[in-house]
């Protein structure tokens, strides 16, 4: 982000923060001490720091290859520096991220294959103490350059961990809001718990806060103290600060004003605090502390005379806000070694005020009868009331680099919008030529074509695709046979054939709507959700385990799964579709248990994605739990691969990496797991109670949390932080369509920040009608799955690395009808299935190979190849083993019994790939159970989706596991043998009837009479083997005919539809 | 769903062996012009990048985290400072809080001519440590449990699904023998990322790595799946010629189809896999003394000697990769106590086999151009994890590898003095990647993928070929 580009953008960045040029002032006390040391640096720069440079660093950051922007081969690029901001401060080795680097601090490591020696390193920094003279080159004064580190950094973080005294967060409590804090544990690994003191030791009167969930620090949990809550750590483990010595002390609190006595509000301290003895001064405290005696002065103070203090009234613009508090403290008199910082900034400054006390220099004691102390310890401790997130102390002067890291880190952990970190990202701008890009382009009325031969006109549909075809000189093809449209229709709108006597009763009715009866029938069949809604679960990878390391069951995934078909049987307009899964426990209560229940499950969506729920980095678990939910928001719903703007401005498309964070920061803000901060930690499992005396519903669903922005991670890494994004949705599309642009807010288009996470009004913008995307993705998506191939034949990219649309002028009129409609997804079907072109035959007029070799102008039907559900499901129902009625959750409970039980909800998956469940389960594939990683080969074999991923076409291979799989699996064979039982359990048939039933079960056709013949031929040689003679007599016919519809299942026409 | 494809498109994707036939003589005579390596099938041997230095690998994994400092890395400084803290900074982050400092119950002896020091628990692999070059300075990143961690080494992600390093060599190479799998992953476990960490994600089906049993299993029980013939082999002979029959006749109503072509090829060449893949898939045919100088059929060594001898004869007729997986739950390398127990016994299963697979390669002329690797997900902390154990490790650990294009008898890189951190040639999971590839002739930057609008690499953005290791 500090890779300032252009005057303009530099000249608005000063204006806006002034903190920076008092970072710059300070700066420029160095080069004085440069200007000394300078001829010792030459020689120490040319026998030292450039072969140092050329050796080790100028590979990848230098002229040919300038890795991170940062190049390292002349002094200007050394302060210019790179996206983290600039290589080196002059003078300031301690705040030069080039030094943080080869001292792996702060998350930085360089160079990547080797830490340089310790040697090196201190030749490093003795050169830019001096100045980093760089002989030759020209002396630019660094400091224009300078800018704060972007980093921010865990309190105890690379070499921090060794000067970290104490760390008490509230977060780190596992206690039930309002529950009394006995112990609140240290968690720098020193052991320094605090504990109350009344009853614990001597002295002591402090009593307990009580933990709150949702405190005034920006409803992040806190320790809330009233007047009597004291803490104190034992003496016996003394935080090693004595003496002269150095030290910060940082704290996170929200205070209020009260009147207890005595007259200062102690927040933290250790050692003396007071005058013990009668020797004014001696020895010193390290406390903070309100002192109301003078009008509410924040002091670093101890005993008397050992005050560095903000001066009357200095606190009082402070209560009741949440505020990190900083000390530093180097060696020396008292005053001038101390600096004091409210929210990142040198308190001094916000004041106007230099701090008052006086320079004597201090010598700290630690007490014998008590440690490290927080409010009310003991009886002359003075009391605080509000509440504490956050306290740390360092046995350091924390450089400025490090403390900004530092607050940086807590000011993101609690949510605070401070002047110091936060720098808002300009609006991004775009070419005419991404603007003008067609997807981009808002939906219009196309003119209905003008064809020629009208007879092959059934509906609008046909009218683009003739026209097309009448350019290319050849017409559709002929209407397909009335037995091979039934079967095409039947598999593409159930996923299942045709009974025989559906075919008799279709073959039957003469009526000139005899196909729309079926079409109707069909779509109002509940196997039509069944497949259908498996088409969505493809695209939002639905799965009912968590990948990764547990791979542990989510048992009540599969509502997410029922939901969907349900959506599809019923017909739930899309937008509202997409409206519950996103944002379905936003939108406002109906009266209708049922509806609100059903929209809770909806957002089961945001929760089916593969999760690690034993990373160590939970942020880092977070945010990619959030990139699962961009890349499925933005493939599945608008065509674009949001995803690709993670690490940096998409390559391709405008998508810009704001657009990512924007939309990042809403998701970011609804929260997947119930302990954000536990290691192995549940997601969001809850009931739901449902009304008239019925037990509450189990559902899986996320839950708002603290609204919050995100800063755009430079190259996806959560350390390096750019700009701060208010919430919103893609720019690109806000901008060339203003009317989709949802409320206003803050005067940017883009930006939709609410009080919540904005999660509803992105879900309303995405479902708008005007959104240019939206509709014309899922006609595509409908289309795809009729035709074969979709109008836009990567129809989860919309973008420019997509495909272009065939037929944009079709695409156009469907997304018009679609919304048109009431985004009825059945009435897509009829506007398709119904078409000339949909019941075409796969013969074409013409010679489509020279024409129209991919059907990509749908001169003729493609035929596709059955889906592993299908192949499977099909099977079962010729066998007569399929049983119909849709699935709950016996699947996932199933997969429960197996699972490993090591308490809690954590349930870690023990299915194996080959568990009896895939081949004995006759219920439909879709219900079975769908553990990611452990896809069984039925399903895998056959390119079933992968749910670690969205996926929108499916592969089709042909591989010879397959034909192994339907040769010599006890599956495939079982299948056979169903339908051969079948067949033969009608004793009084003959053997050519069984044959024609067979056909007609498998094929939805009556076999020719060559069929017949060489069916008796093979019966008969399969009976006269001496093989099957040797079996025993009363299983020979059997073997026989399980056989002979072995062989059919295997055969293509049963793999395919025409 | 099921997307139709241009002829060529589709052949693409198409593999009528586990690789393919030679579908030309199939192929109406229009598809000459498609006549490249794309149309005969995406498992034909391809042109790699530059010479190989390696023409097949084999990776022996060991699940769990195998512990550096007790096997590959020797630390004196472990033995001197027992029991005492670790002076220098712990990790960010850790799989859980560790103690003091362990010492190796194990001594180091040095091997061969090159005097490499491996520790007692190898002494079989140390024999062989002239032809060996240990890398001591992995680094896993962050990924410090099992399931990522795995997933990174197996498919370079340990977040995302990523193709494997074995689909990705075959989508680069395709293999040489089109009636066997060209990737092959023997007992590979089906926790910890399971099937992805041979899966071929995004890359078409045909790249993924066929199993054979998996880590639940003993391996002498396993076979490939649906190899046995369901019926007897002359009453599947009259069921495929009347398939065949009946799929012309289908042919014939319907048009040119090059899918339905390539299925009805499919079946005739799975029928002659059957009958000689299990040849290929039996050890019972390699001599006693074979089979001895493996471990088969003593105890503790026969499962793995019976995966290494396996995987010998599927690189010998021609298999492109094969993984030899050492894996959960049943093999487990995961010493979060009692290190010495857990290390002893899985160094006995495993030390013999690897050390004659070794030689046995070397005996048959096939080390030369044969890639063997020895890996594991990552090393244990050179600090207790309560009073015997180590804890998970990915911040430095060993693997080595030996065989085609290696500088045998030699070490790569350094820990400190601890074994805690890298201290010199760090080599990262991408560089590990890109030297694999680059020993097999693939350039890492070269074999890409487009998926979802972008072009994606085994090594993502990142990945130097090390070139340190290379002979």
């Amino acid at each position: 982000m500090w890779m300032i580009q252009s005057n303009k953008v530099r000249a608005m960045v000063w204006r806006s923060f002034p903190w920076m040029v008092s970072l710059v002032l300070v700066g420029r006390a160095f080069p004085c001490i440069a200007l000394e040391k300078a001829a010792e640096a030459e020689r120490l720069f040319e026998s030292k720091i450039r072969p140092l440079l050329i050796d080790r660093c100028f590979k990848c950051h230098a002229e040919a290859k300038a890795k991170g922007g940062l190049r390292l081969d002349s002094r200007e690029f050394l302060f210019k520096g790179g996206e983290t901001g600039p290589a080196i401060v002059a003078g300031k080795p301690d705040e030069s991220l080039l030094l943080n680097a080869v001292k792996h601090q702060n998350g930085l490591a360089m160079p990547p294959d080797g830490k340089l020696t310790e040697t090196q390193i201190a030749d490093l920094t003795a050169w830019i103490t001096a100045g980093a003279n760089w002989p030759g080159g020209a002396a630019t004064r660094g400091e224009e350059h300078q800018g704060a580190s972007n980093r921010f950094t865990f309190p105890n973080d690379g070499e921090l961990a060794k000067s970290l005294q104490i760390w008490l967060r509230a977060d780190s409590l596992t206690l039930n809001d309002g529950e009394p804090v006995q112990v609140w544990p240290d968690q720098s690994g020193n052991g320094r718990d605090v504990s109350i003191t009344k009853g614990v030791r001597a002295d002591g009167v402090g009593l307990p806060g009580r933990f709150t969930k949702r405190s005034t620090l920006l409803k992040r949990p806190a320790v809330r103290f009233d007047i009597s809550t004291g803490y104190a750590s034992s003496p016996d483990r003394p935080v090693d600060i004595k003496g002269d010595a150095a030290l910060s002390m940082t704290v996170v609190v929200n205070l209020q004003p009260h009147e207890a006595e005595p007259p200062y509000d102690g927040i933290l301290g250790f050692g003396n605090p007071a005058n013990s003895g009668g020797d004014p001064g001696r020895p010193l405290a390290a406390l903070f502390q309100i002192n109301r005696g003078e009008d509410h002065a924040l002091h670093f103070a101890g005993g008397w005379n050992h005050d560095a203090s903000l001066g009357a009234g200095s606190f009082k613009p402070y209560y009741g806000k949440s505020i990190i508090l900083t000390v530093t403290k180097t060696p020396g008199p008292m005053r001038s070694s101390t600096r004091l910082f409210i929210n990142g900034e040198a308190a001094s400054q916000t004041s106007g005020e230099p701090l008052e006390g006086r320079d004597t220099i201090p010598d700290i004691q630690h007490r014998t009868n008590i440690g490290t102390y927080l409010g009310k310890a003991v009886s002359w401790a003075g009391s605080i009331q509000g509440d504490l997130g956050e306290v740390l102390i360092y046995n350091k002067a924390l450089g400025d680099s490090e403390r900004l890291g530092i607050e940086g880190h807590l000011a993101e952990k609690y949510g605070m919008s401070l002047k110091a970190f936060n720098h808002f990202a300009p609006r991004a701008r775009f070419s005419e030529k991404e603007k003008s890009f067609w997807a981009y382009q808002p939906v219009r009325e196309p003119a209905l074509p003008v064809v020629k031969n009208v007879t092959l006109v059934k509906s609008p549909v046909d009218r683009f695709i003739q026209s097309t075809l009448e350019q290319l000189g050849i017409s559709a093809a002929a209407i397909v046979d009335k037995s091979t449209l039934l079967r095409r229709v039947t598999f593409d709108l159930t996923g299942l054939p045709p009974t025989p006597e559906e075919l008799s009763a279709f073959m039957a009715d003469d009526s000139i709507n005899a196909f729309e009866t079926v079409v109707n029938r069909l779509l109002a069949s509940r196997h039509y959700g069944e497949r259908w809604g498996r088409h969505w679960l493809d695209v939002v990878r639905y799965a009912e385990s968590t990948a990764n390391d547990a791979n542990a069951v989510m048992r009540y995934a599969w509502r997410y799964r029922n939901y969907v078909i349900d959506a599809f049987n019923r017909d739930l307009p899309y937008d509202q579709f997409l409206i519950e899964q996103l944002a379905g426990d936003l939108l406002p209560k109906t009266d209708s248990v049922e509806t609100n229940t059903r929209r809770i499950i909806a957002t089961g969506f945001l929760m089916i994605g593969p999760k690690a729920l034993a990373e160590t980095d939970k942020e880092q678990s977070r945010l990619d739990i959030v990139d699962d939910q961009i890349d499925v928001t933005g493939r599945a719903m608008l065509g674009l691969t949001l995803a690709c703007a993670r690490c940096h401005d998409h390559k391709f498309d405008a998508i810009r990496s704001t657009d990512y964070y924007a939309i990042a920061g809403i998701f970011r803000s609804t929260e997947p797991f119930q302990n954000e901060n536990r290691n192995a930690t549940m997601w969001w499992e809850f009931p739901v109670p449902q009304g008239g005396g019925q037990e509450p519903l189990m559902v899986m669903a996320p839950r708002e949390t603290l609204p919050r922005d995100l800063r755009v991670h430079l190259r996806g890494n959560r350390f390096t932080l750019g700009a701060t994004v208010p919430r919103g949705v893609v720019q690109m599309i806000a901008d060339s369509i203003p009317s989709v642009t949802p409320a206003d807010h803050n005067g940017s288009p883009a930006n939709v920040i609410t009080e919540d996470s904005g999660r509803l009004e992105l879900a309303q913008w995405i479902a708008s009608r005007d959104n240019p995307l939206t509709a014309r993705v899922m006609v595509n998506r409908i289309w795809q799955h009729h035709f074969g191939r979709g109008l836009v034949a990567t129809s989860d990219n919309f973008g420019t690395r997509g495909e272009r649309p065939s037929h944009p002028e079709l695409l156009d009129w469907l997304a018009m009808r679609f919304v048109e409609s009431g985004w009825s997804v059945k009435a897509m079907h009829r506007q398709m299935v119904l078409s000339h072109t949909y019941q075409q035959s796969g013969f074409s007029n013409a010679d489509f190979q020279k024409v129209d070799p991919d059907r990509r102008w749908l001169s003729s039907f493609q035929r596709r190849r059955l889906s592993a559900e299908e192949i499977r499901d099909t099977m079962l129902a010729v066998s007569g083993r399929l049983d119909p009625v849709p699935g709950t959750n016996e699947g996932t409970e199933y997969t429960v019994s197996k699972a490993e039980n090591i308490g809690a909800m954590i349930m870690p998956n023990r299915l194996a790939v080959d568990d009896p469940i895939y081949t004995t389960f006759t219920k439909r594939s879709l219900y079975l159970p769908i553990v990611r990683n452990m896809m069984p080969d039925v399903m895998a074999l056959f390119d079933a989706a992968d749910p670690n991923g969205v996926t929108s076409v499916r592969n089709e291979t042909t591989v010879a596991s397959q034909s192994l799989f339907m040769l010599n699996s006890p599956f495939v064979r079982e299948q056979a043998r169903g339908l051969a039982d079948q067949l033969l359990s009608d004793k009084a048939a003959t053997d050519l009837q069984r044959i024609q039933r067979a056909h007609q079960l498998v094929f939805s056709r009556m076999p020719t009479s060559e069929e017949t013949a060489d069916a008796v031929q093979f019966l008969q040689a399969y009976l006269a083997s001496p093989v099957t003679m040797s079996r025993p007599f009363d299983k020979q016919q059997q073997e026989a005919w399980q056989s002979f519809c072995q062989t059919l299942l295997c055969s293509n026409e049963f793999l395919y539809t025409e | 769903m099921n997307f139709p494809l241009s002829r060529r498109e589709w052949l693409g994707r198409s593999a009528c062996g586990f690789g393919q036939v030679a579908l030309m003589g199939l192929m109406a005579s229009e598809v000459k012009a498609d006549r490249d390596e794309d149309a005969a099938g995406p498992l034909v041997p391809k042109q790699s990048h530059f010479a190989p230095r390696a023409k097949r690998a084999v990776f022996l994994f060991m699940h769990g985290g195998v512990s550096h400092v007790d096997s590959f890395d020797p630390k004196p400084k472990l033995v001197e400072l027992n029991g005492q803290p670790l002076p220098i900074t712990k990790p960010k982050f850790e799989f859980a809080p560790t103690g003091n400092l362990l010492a190796s119950p194990w001594k180091f002896q040095k091997y061969g001519q090159s005097g490499i020091e491996v520790s007692d628990l190898f002494p079989q692999i140390g024999s062989c440590v002239d032809d060996i070059c240990v890398i001591r300075s992995m680094n896993g990143g962050e990924q410090v449990s099992h399931g990522p961690a795995l997933l990174n080494i197996n498919t370079g992600s340990g977040v995302f699904a990523r193709p494997s390093l074995g689909a990705w060599t075959l989508y680069g190479l395709g293999t040489e023998n089109q009636n066997l799998p060209g990737f092959l992953s023997l007992s590979p476990s089906l926790y910890h990322g399971g099937t992805q960490n041979y899966g071929s994600a995004f890359l078409p089906a045909s790249f993924q790595g066929t199993r054979i049993g998996d880590g639940s299993t003993d391996f002498k029980t396993t076979k490939l799946s649906n190899l046995e013939p369901g019926d007897a082999p002359t009453l599947q002979r009259l069921q495929l010629d009347l398939l065949s029959k009946r799929n012309r006749q289908h042919l014939s109503r319907v048009g040119d189809d090059p899918r339905l072509e390539a299925r009805i090829a499919s079946f005739e060449m799975s029928y002659r896999m059957q009958a000689e893949a299990p040849s290929i898939m039996d050890i019972g045919r390699e001599s006693v003394a074979t089979q001895s100088l493996y471990g088969v059929g003593v105890e503790p060594t026969d499962e793995y000697a019976r995966q290494c001898l396996l995987a010998r004869r599927c690189l010998e007729a021609g298999v492109r990769f094969v993984q030899v997986n050492f894996s959960y739950p049943r093999n487990y390398w995961d010493a979060h106590g009692d290190l010495r127990n857990n290390h002893t016994t899985n160094a006995k299963k495993v030390d013999q086999p690897i050390a004659a697979l070794i030689s046995d390669l070397k005996l048959r002329g096939m080390l030369d151009d044969t890639l063997v690797i020895f890996g594991t997900e990552f090393g244990r902390t050179p600090a207790a994890q309560g009073t015997d154990g180590r804890d998970h490790h990915p911040h430095a650990f060993s693997v080595w590898m030996a065989g085609g294009g290696i500088r045998g008898g030699t070490t790569y890189g350094q820990t400190d003095e601890f074994g805690y951190y890298v201290h010199e040639n760090k080599v990262t999971m991408p560089d590990f990647h890109a030297t694999i590839l680059h020993l097999l002739g693939l350039d890492h930057q070269r074999l890409t993928y487009r998926h979802a609008g972008r072009d994606y690499r085994l090594t993502d953005v990142h990945g130097q070929v090390v070139t340190g290791i290379l002979g």
